[in-house]
């Protein structure tokens, strides 16, 4: 197996002082440049471990290494880390409703001082490969539902991120426009060599991945290692 | 797409909201603009009214709120009049009088012999003979706003005059109004052996500042000299009440604005919250958050700045379009007020935007995320 993107040790996540046990003693490994898919009901903790995973919230307990960094013992605020190293891209509203589908691209670059030239012409080229070059200056209520989702993925893409996290990117989609956006990040994940974790409930979608990882009540219930 | 036109697209998204906002704080400032602007031109008018001409100073009276207020015994005049260190002192008695179409119209009772002191020059036809009764010298922008010419009859305070001449003085106030024998006026007035102001020309070898000191310290508490715009100011309060109340709409304008925009961007940024969450997951600083907002509410103060001045410019010039004040009043612009101006709007921007960025940059993205 190849060098590991995350490493996960006994993670443990709970919610309203204790009561709610969100992770329960998680321990996973995932390679660079791997496609997987974290399956599971609703309340099993998918979505918790893939905020863990993008920095978004902090464990409770155990160790957590994303892209080099040491996320269960760092301090403030890690958005310099979200912005370098991942792409989010989530199920509803995620893009901004007043932005155009290029500008909505370009959000995550403002942080990061790239020279504006150089960011709109990734933009551009990002849309193209998304095959939305032509509404590049719609906004989203302009926008299908699986149009807005392509612009979510060049979205994630435009800092060059080393992990895409999706959490359920397709859950809002009907079939045909479920398989167009599953193809693409496919396509995207092994073109461009970037890990893709997906979160899914729906283990039809999460049968595109190199592997899936099961959740239950918070614990890993399918083999760690492929 | 940069950071400012981010800024300014979040304030386009909601016209209706902001444009009520900058409607808000733009009053305040239209306000603070068109009140300055006249007071500094009552100032610069009055100010040249009482150091016209050649004179080194003048007196008026201690403690009078307004200088068409001050009253000064005649006897003043003479006794100062024979000091060895004054080689001229002459006194001009100045009121407000009813004129056809104007309540407020200058008048200022003065010998001819003092026209020089003040800086009369004769335009047309002559000067007034010294005890004439009914004979009056009109100003050239009052001859010109009423058509009058020499040999015409006017009205003031229901008594007829007939004007001999037209005469200028540089002094918009003075030209806009009328000069009559000082005993005349004073008889008109019912204000016998009274003076407003007293103007002293100092004899060469002797100091101006000895003599003025002289006149302090012998009528203390009574009369006071003038020489500079800051001493009339000082001396006379009711420049300063306008001021005073000018600051007043300022810190108004502050408190009301900012509570404004405090409403506006705290709705604003509770509406936004699931696309802070946004911001932040893909990599947005908590202090970029804060950025943003901040900037949204200072730009609504920037424009407010804007719209209020150019809205307090045009109150302002209405204001001197009105026939009651014609020649009385013209506002002066200073790069000042409009410095105070957009100081104050951008107060009420910071003020108002502070807190509403302070709760956006401490969203949590995990928490705004799960927020529908």
């Amino acid at each position: 197996m190849s060098e590991s993107i995350v490493v996960a040790r006994d993670l443990v996540k709970t919610y309203e002082n204790g009561r709610t046990r969100a992770l329960d003693g998680v321990t996973l490994e995932i390679a660079r440049g791997e496609f997987v898919a974290i399956c599971g009901p609703s309340g099993s903790g998918k979505s918790t471990l893939l905020n863990l995973i993008g920095a978004l919230d902090k464990p409770d307990s155990g160790e957590l290494w994303v892209a080099g960094e040491d996320l269960a013992h760092s301090h403030g605020d890690l958005a310099g880390f979200r912005a370098r190293k991942v792409g989010f891209i989530f199920q509803l509203h995620n893009l901004i409703p007043s932005l155009t589908a290029i500008e909505n691209v370009l959000i995550p670059t403002l942080e990061l001082n790239h020279s504006r030239r150089e960011a709109k012409a990734r933009a551009r080229e990002l849309l193209e490969r998304v095959a939305l070059a032509d509404k590049a200056h719609r906004r989203p209520p302009e926008l299908s539902g699986g149009e807005r989702q392509r612009v979510a993925v060049a979205r994630a893409l435009i800092n060059n991120p080393e992990l895409i996290l999706a959490d359920e990117p397709t859950g809002s989609l009907d079939s045909k426009n479920e398989k167009q956006v599953l193809d693409l990040l496919r396509e995207l994940q092994a073109e461009r060599g970037v890990t893709l974790i997906l979160v899914t409930h729906d283990p039809r979608v999460a049968q595109n991945a190199d592997r899936v990882i099961e959740l239950l009540d918070g614990r890993v219930i399918a083999p760690v290692a492929s | 797409m940069s950071f400012i036109s981010l800024i300014l697209k979040n304030l386009w998204r909601q016209k209706i909201r902001s444009l009520l906002a900058i409607a808000g704080i733009s009053l305040g400032i239209a306000t603070i603009i068109a009140l300055g602007a006249i007071a500094d031109g009552m100032e610069h008018n009055l100010i040249a009214t009482l150091r016209s001409g050649k004179a080194d100073f003048s007196i008026g009276q201690a403690h009078a709120p307004m200088i068409v207020m001050s009253s000064i015994p005649e006897a003043r005049l003479y006794e100062i009049a024979r000091w060895p260190e004054v080689k001229q002192a002459v006194g001009a008695l100045v009121t407000f009088a009813s004129f056809p179409g104007n309540p407020y119209f200058l008048t200022i009772g003065i010998e001819p012999e003092a026209f020089e002191l003040g800086s009369v020059t004769i335009l047309e036809g002559r000067a007034f003979a010294k005890y004439a009764e009914d004979e009056v010298l009109l100003g050239k922008i009052a001859a010109n706003t009423l058509k009058i010419k020499p040999g015409d009859t006017v009205e003031i305070d229901l008594k007829r005059f007939r004007v001999v001449g037209i005469y200028e003085t540089g002094n918009l106030l003075e030209d806009g109004g009328a000069l009559l024998p000082l005993r005349t006026l004073q008889k008109l007035k019912n204000r016998p052996g009274e003076l407003t102001v007293i103007l002293v020309r100092v004899n060469e070898g002797f100091s101006v500042e000895e003599v003025m000191a002289r006149v302090e310290r012998d009528y203390e508490g009574s009369l006071i000299t003038l020489r500079s715009a800051e001493e009339f100011n000082r001396n006379y309060q009711s420049l300063s009440l306008v001021r005073a109340g000018s600051w007043l709409i300022s810190l108004l304008a502050l408190v009301i604005g900012g509570i404004g925009v405090m409403n506006t961007m705290i709705m604003s940024v509770f509406e936004r919250t699931r696309e802070i969450g946004i911001l932040r997951a893909v990599g947005w600083r908590r202090g970029r958050v804060l950025q943003l907002i901040l900037g949204e509410s200072l730009m609504l103060g920037i424009l407010a700045a804007f719209v209020g001045a150019v809205l307090g410019w045009s109150v302002a010039r209405s204001v001197t379009l009105l026939p009651q004040v014609r020649g009385l009043i013209s506002p002066v612009y200073a790069p000042d007020l409009f410095a105070q101006a957009l100081i104050i709007a951008l107060g009420v921007g910071l003020v108002g935007g502070l807190y509403p960025a302070y709760r956006a940059s401490k969203i949590s993205p995990q928490e705004a995320l799960r927020y529908e």
